[in-house]
This record gives C-alpha cells, sequence and structure tokens, in this order.
C-alpha cells in the first residue's frame, strides 16, 4: 500500500479520541462499553501500523499483528463480562444509565 | 435548529467528509489512497455517528461500519487473516452480543438530551487529537516508498501461536482467560429464583 | 524437549489452573451442597502451588517470555499468603455459603494465574493478558452477590473504569511497540538503532515526547490496578459494594499484583544495568512523575478519608493513601526505593488483611460497616478491638509495628535520592490520617456501647485476626526475616 503510515496514525488517533469522547460523554452503560472498543480498534491500527514500519523483507514482524489478535480477544471477553453486568444491574435497577448508579457512597 | 435539521446537518457533513478523503487519497496515492479514504470514512464516520446518534440502536448499528471499516484497512495493509477474525469477531459476535443487550434493556430517555458535550470533554478530545498529531509527526517513522508490505499469512500466525519460542503461552493464557470469562459472565448473567434473595441482609459471619 | 523444560519452569501457574478446574468440578459433583470441600479444595491447591513455587530456585526464562525469579516468586507466595486468606474469610462468612461458591473459588484462582503471569513477564503482550484475567474475574466478583443491588452497581462501575484504563494502556502498548518495533521491555530497553530504529533509545534521541505519551498511557493502566489518583474513582465504590471478602482481595491481591508489574515494567525498562544511557536518564524523569503522583495520590486518599462513616469507605481511602507511599518507593527509581516498597508491601499485607478481616467480623456483629455502630464494642468484644488498634497504629505508621519500619524504609529512600519534599508531603499526610485512624479506635473504646448483647465467635477467625496483630507489632520489632526476604527477592534489577 501506497499510503504514508503517518495517516493511518493520524486515523488511529482521531479513532481513539472518539473513543475517548463517547466513554465521557455517553450516559448509557452499554455505549460506554462500546467506546472502549472504539479504543481498542484505534490500537489495532496502531500495532499495524507499527508491524508495517519495522518489517523488513527479509524479517517480517509479526508480534504487532499476533498482538492485535489478542486485543480483539481482550475486547470480546470485556464485551461479554460487560454486558453480563449490565444485564444484572438491570435486573435489580430497572436502568442502565451511569446518571442512576447511586446506592453507593456516604 | 431542531433534531431533524441537525441530523441532516451531520449526515451531509460526514458524506461531505468522506467524498473529501477519497478524491484526495485518489490524488496523492491514486486507487489506493482512495481505497484508504473510503476506509478510513467509513471507520470514522462510524465512530462519529455512535457517539453522536441518540438513540442506542443505531450508535450500536453504526459501530458495524467502523469495525467493517477497520476490517477493510486490516486488508489495504495485507493482514487477511486479521480482516477476518475482525469481521468474525466484532461485526459476528460483539455486536450481536450488544444488540441483545440493548434490546433488553429499554430505551433511555436521558440519553435523548445529548449536549452533555462540555467544553470539558472537547478539550479533553481535542489535546488527545493534538497528541495523536504529535506522536505522528515528530517520530522518525519511516517513508512510504521504504515500506515493505507487512503481510501475515494464517500459516505464520499459527506457527507463531505453537512454537515454543512463539507465542504458545500467551495463546494458552488467553485459553484460560476465556474459560475465566465463560464461567464469569454465564454465572454473572444467569437468573435462578435464588440469586434475586438480598444475602447481605441477614448478618453474615 | 523445550516445551518439557518450559513446562517445569511454570509448574506453578499449572498446578494453580488445575485447582481451579478441580475447585469448579467438585463443586459439580457436588452439587453445590457442601461448600466447605469446595474450599479446602481451594486451599489444597494454593498450598500445593506454594510447594511448587519453593521447588523453584534457578533463575530461567520459559517460552521466552515467563521470568521465572526471586522477584516474581515473592508476589507469588505474596498473593497465595492472600489467596487463604479470603478463602477463610469466605469459609467463615455465612453469607458466601449459600450459592454459587464452586464459581467463587474458581474466579479466585483465576485470578491468581493472571497475577502470576503478569508480575513475572517482561513481554507487553503477556503483560496485558495476565491484567485481564485478574480484571475480567475481579469485575464478575465484585458483582458476585446478585440480589444485591449496590453489589451490581459496584460491579459496574468497576468494569467500565476497567475497560478505559484497559483501553488506554492497550493503546500506550501500541505506540510503544510503533515506536520500537517490539514488545519485550528487556528489548526495547536494550537495542540501539542500527538500521531500522528499534529501542527506545534512537526514539529518544530523536523526540521524548512520543515515548512520554506512550509511557505515561501505559502507567494510567498500572495506576487503575493499584488505585492511584487520578484512576482511583472505582475504589470507594468497588470496596464498598463488593462482598468484603473480594474487597479484601481487591485491596491486598490486586494491588500488590499491579506494584509487581509496575516495578518490573520500570525496572526493566529504565533501571537495570544494561539499559542504554540515554533511556536510563529518561527514567528519571519518568521517576520525577511518579513522585508527583504519589504526593496526589497520599494527598486525596488521605483527606478523603477524613470524613467517611462507613469502614469499608474508609479503608478504601486508606488503601489510596498507601498506594501514594508505596508509590514513593517506586519513584526512587533504584534498588534501595524499589526493596522499600516490597517491604511495605509485606507489611501493608498483615495489616490491611487484619483490618478487614477485622471489618468482616464486626459487620457480622452489626450488620452494617458504620463506625456509630462500633461504639462500645472494645468492651463487649476486647480481644479482636485491642488487634483493631494493632493494625491502625500500623497503618498510621507508628512504632513498634511494621508499618512503621516500612514508613521508615520509603522516607529514608526518598530522601536519599533527592525527594526531601516527598518524604515532607508524605509525613504531613501520616499526621492527617491519624485523625480518622483514632476516629475508630475511639468509636471502639472511648465510647458507651448502645445495647449489652454479647457477639458470637468464631474461635478459628479470631484466632487468625489474633496472630496477624502479633505478627505486626512482631515483625515490626524484629524486622531481619522479612528484611532478608525482601533483599533477596530483589534480583529483578541484577
Amino acid at each position: 500500500m501506497t499510503v504514508p503510515n503517518e495517516h493511518l496514525l493520524f486515523l488511529a488517533a482521531i479513532l481513539f479520541a472518539i473513543g475517548v469522547c463517547g466513554f465521557f460523554v455517553r450516559r448509557n452503560s452499554i455505549m460506554v462499553l462500546l467506546s472502549v472498543e472504539l479504543m481498542l480498534n484505534a490500537a489495532n491500527l496502531t500495532f499495524l501500523a507499527g508491524s508495517r514500519m519495522h518489517s523488513t523483507a527479509a524479517r517480517p514482524e509479526l508480534s504487532g499483528p499476533i498482538f492485535a489478535i489478542f486485543v480483539i480477544l481482550v475486547a470480546a471477553v470485556e464485551a461479554g463480562v460487560g454486558l453480563a453486568l449490565v444485564i444484572a444491574l438491570f435486573r435489580r435497577k430497572q436502568t442502565v444509565s451511569l446518571d442512576q448508579l447511586n446506592e453507593l457512597g456516604d | 435548529m431542531d433534531l431533524r435539521k441537525q441530523q441532516i446537518a451531520f449526515y451531509t457533513a460526514l458524506l461531505f467528509g468522506a467524498l473529501a478523503a477519497m478524491g484526495w487519497g485518489l490524488k496523492t496515492a491514486g486507487i489506493q489512497g482512495a481505497m484508504f479514504g473510503f476506509f478510513a470514512s467509513f471507520t470514522l464516520g462510524g465512530g462519529l455517528m455512535c457517539i453522536w446518534e441518540r438513540s442506542v440502536v443505531r450508535s450500536a448499528f453504526s459501530l458495524m461500519a467502523t469495525f467493517c471499516g477497520v476490517a477493510g484497512l486490516f486488508i489495504l495493509l495485507g493482514h487477511d487473516f486479521l480482516a477476518m477474525a475482525q469481521i468474525l469477531i466484532y461485526v459476528g459476535g460483539i455486536l450481536v452480543l450488544i444488540l441483545f443487550g440493548v434490546m433488553l434493556t429499554p430505551p433511555d430517555l436521558n440519553e435523548r438530551q445529548l449536549p452533555r458535550v462540555g467544553l470539558g470533554v472537547v478539550a479533553v478530545v481535542g489535546a488527545l487529537a493534538f497528541v495523536g498529531a504529535k506522536v505522528a509527526a515528530v517520530v522518525n517513522w519511516a517513508q512510504a516508498e521504504t515500506l515493505p508490505p507487512a503481510e501475515t499469512k494464517a500459516e505464520q500466525i499459527g506457527a507463531a501461536f505453537l512454537r515454543a519460542d512463539g507465542y504458545v503461552i500467551a495463546f494458552e493464557l488467553a485459553a484460560v482467560l476465556l474459560t475465566v470469562a465463560l464461567v464469569a459472565a454465564v454465572y454473572i448473567a444467569r437468573r435462578k429464583p435464588s440469586d434475586l434473595i438480598d444475602l447481605t441482609e441477614e448478618g453474615g459471619y | 524437549m523445550e516445551y518439557w523444560d518450559g513446562m517445569k519452569a511454570i509448574a506453578p501457574e499449572l498446578w494453580l489452573t488445575g485447582f481451579a478446574l478441580l475447585a469448579l468440578l467438585v463443586d459439580l459433583l457436588t452439587k453445590g451442597r457442601n461448600s466447605r470441600t469446595v474450599g479446602y479444595v481451594t486451599l489444597a491447591g494454593l498450598g500445593v502451588t506454594a510447594l511448587a513455587l519453593m521447588g523453584q530456585s534457578e533463575r530461567v526464562t520459559a517460552f521466552g517470555m515467563v521470568e521465572v525469579d526471586a522477584f516474581g516468586r515473592f508476589f507469588k507466595l505474596f498473593t497465595l499468603a492472600a489467596l487463604a486468606v479470603v478463602c477463610v474469610f469466605v469459609m467463615s462468612d455465612r453469607r458466601e455459603r449459600q450459592h454459587g461458591i464452586g464459581e467463587y473459588y474458581f474466579l479466585l484462582l483465576g485470578a491468581a494465574v493472571g497475577i502470576f503471569f503478569m508480575v513475572s513477564t517482561n513481554n507487553l503482550l503477556l503483560l496485558v493478558l495476565g491484567l485481564e484475567l485478574l480484571s475480567l474475574a475481579s469485575y464478575s466478583l465484585a458483582g458476585f452477590h446478585k440480589g444485591n443491588k449496590a453489589s451490581a452497581e459496584a460491579a459496574l462501575k468497576y468494569v467500565i473504569f476497567g475497560g478505559l484504563s484497559a483501553g488506554v494502556m492497550i493503546f500506550g502498548i501500541s505506540l510503544l511497540y510503533g515506536l520500537t518495533g517490539t514488545i519485550d521491555l528487556a528489548e526495547m530497553a536494550t537495542l540501539g538503532g542500527e538500521g531500522l530504529p528499534r529501542g527506545l533509545v534512537s526514539q529518544l534521541a530523536a523526540s521524548p515526547i512520543p515515548v512520554g505519551i506512550a509511557v505515561t498511557m501505559v502507567l494510567a493502566g498500572f495506576a487503575y490496578k493499584i488505585s492511584a489518583v487520578p484512576f482511583h474513582f472505582w475504589t470507594p465504590d468497588v470496596y464498598q459494594g463488593a462482598p468484603t471478602p473480594v474487597t479484601t482481595f481487591l485491596a491486598v491481591a490486586s494491588k500488590a499484583a499491579g506494584f509487581g508489574a509496575l516495578l518490573r515494567f520500570l525496572g526493566v525498562m529504565f533501571v537495570r544495568g544494561d539499559v542504554q544511557g540515554l533511556v536510563a536518564d529518561y527514567g528519571g524523569q519518568v521517576g520525577l512523575l511518579i513522585a508527583v503522583l504519589a504526593a496526589i495520590t497520599m494527598t486525596v486518599g488521605n483527606v478523603s478519608a477524613l470524613g467517611q462513616s462507613s469502614l469499608k469507605r474508609l479503608l478504601a481511602f486508606s488503601s489510596v493513601a498507601h498506594a501514594g507511599y508505596l508509590l514513593m518507593g517506586v519513584a526512587t527509581m533504584n534498588n534501595e526505593g524499589f526493596s522499600a516498597a516490597l517491604y511495605y508491601m509485606a507489611a501493608y499485607y498483615f495489616m490491611n488483611l487484619g483490618a478487614f478481616g477485622v471489618v468482616l467480623y464486626f459487620e457480622g456483629v452489626n450488620g452494617n460497616d458504620h463506625i456509630d455502630s462500633l461504639k462500645g464494642l472494645g468492651r463487649k468484644a476486647p480481644l479482636v478491638s485491642i488487634v483493631m488498634v494493632a493494625f491502625l497504629v500500623s497503618l498510621t505508621g507508628l512504632p513498634p509495628t511494621m508499618g512503621y519500619y516500612g514508613k521508615f524504609l520509603l522516607f529514608t529512600a526518598a530522601i536519599d535520592n533527592g525527594m526531601t519534599w516527598l518524604a515532607v508531603i508524605a509525613g504531613l499526610n501520616s499526621a492527617i490520617s491519624l485523625f480518622y485512624y483514632f476516629r475508630i479506635a475511639k468509636a471502639l473504646f472511648l465510647e458507651e456501647p448502645s445495647d449489652e448483647s454479647v457477639p458470637r465467635t468464631q474461635p478459628i477467625f479470631t484466632g487468625m485476626l489474633t496472630a496477624f496483630g502479633v505478627c505486626t507489632v512482631l515483625f515490626g520489632l524484629y524486622v531481619s526475616p522479612i528484611m532478608q526476604w525482601v533483599v533477596s527477592s530483589m534480583d529483578l534489577l541484577g
């Protein structure tokens, strides 16, 4: 591919920023968990950009793509457990809004 | 501006942004540049929609655009195995899971008033974008001409997973991670009548 | 043969995983009727793992990723000891015996597997996987009382902040990888740029800013695990809402694991003898950043603890403050400070496990954890109350306790390394902490009981608490056994 690596990194940085923005803006806990997925996708793009930069024809740099596979796995398990917890909370409180998490505190 | 007009303005801006990205890519890097612009605008457009849309269902679906866009970028970079894993796991797995979650919980009325986008958040995002730009600009990232295509074949990845000097231990730990996540998620989400009794209310110890 | 040698080197981890599955199986076979059996299986698993750990003496690298060394062994034995106590807590807590006990022990052991890997690897991939394993198990353990709104809410808060910190940390790691071309910490620190710009040194020569951004983002992940400011928001809520044995686990084992991984990360990357000069210099600046974080963390923790009325919340803020004290040792970025942090960790083990055990005991007596409900318990349960005072004295850092000697070591390390200002702030903080620790003691002894009921006691439980109290004082007076262990464990930098 002839697109310079910088563009890929810009793209990843902006995607990460969108994820962080979503994390703080949204009040629905499901959407907050989804924003984390955006951040992890941005990390994956950066991993591939890094792998591309450090590879030579003789020695392909594999740890980036392999890390990316594990990041996908981590995203999957976090989404799974996170949603299970959202549903468990919903059964008790009939809400998934972060604004209504008020059981704890003094 | 009312809601309807805002939406029209937002999507028009997204469309023009995407067209501009593709056009610019075509001009600077040929057909591959245009492809890059296409997938990049999918990725970012989906992400923006996800945090802009008030309806949770629309947000969740707009993430499909992001995930597919990222998968397209993976293919463009030569990592077809990764792209397939991305589509299978994200679009096929995580997104379906999320939609289940969305459907099990009712629409949230608070979400209707979006403008919680305070100045602080805008500042944070601006700073982050600046950081990204800084990292990309300052570092001596290699130039495009000297870059070899970094490609991974499924065989290479499979071999790396199973060689003793490769990633076999990470692979095995991932298996433990999945088992723990499975048990945890099943325990938390399953419902038995006895689960709903608040055991902490009778004194313990 | 390569596989076989590697398997032998990670035998403790394998035993732990095996016993985790066994606990689940035993629960299944006894149909959850006999929860004590599962507890004994878990304790047996911890014992076998400890034996396997103590059998290791040589320093090897298994599978190119797992470092088997005395430093890792310190944190692994620490985790096992903490888990054993948590198991006893679970077994003596009537509320925990009802259902899902197999999953409870399985998740505890699974979290331990995660800790084992995260404290013994130089490889960022394995670090992330171990950290995630620990996090996932902790999320679900925090929400284990599904019937309780507070528990469910605590778990959700935990998972949401955990997701943010994991995202930030993994993005930071991806930047580090892009900058250096490797995910191995030792390689990052030692490689120097021939041909392609590999290794940290060539990037630092070009510009330190991107490296700083990447390292800060990775530190965010650790800050979350050790509940340092600004990633401490979850701490009071989760500690309050989670079941008390789980809170104990989070406060002791999970925090120690975070510190173990942080020390290894910083030590291998910036401090070890074989790192490039430029990188080691840069490590000094990272140490300064950590020193500032330490000062803010301990101040925020102590000041917030002042107004708390729930004991668990109070101890949560106190644990934030202690993270600050421990970071003081980390910030020195040398052997002296790291050893001091290790010693303080051992002190933290005794005094915090003890304090949470007493909270569990009082919770059982009163049905809640408010400080007001402690009134006059000093007369009704004198032994536990006196022991609690020993823990409080140690947490404040007064002699003759382990907490005092640990703080002495930390202060000395900070002053020796030109961070007198940090030691002064820490001293002021210890003075602040006296106020809220004294409030508990005052409620116990100086106020009249509200009724005349006599609490039930469990001899094993009370005996264990007393043993912790004795240890806290004894090892404070007779420091050499623990100190020797700490010194022999600091082979990280050698």
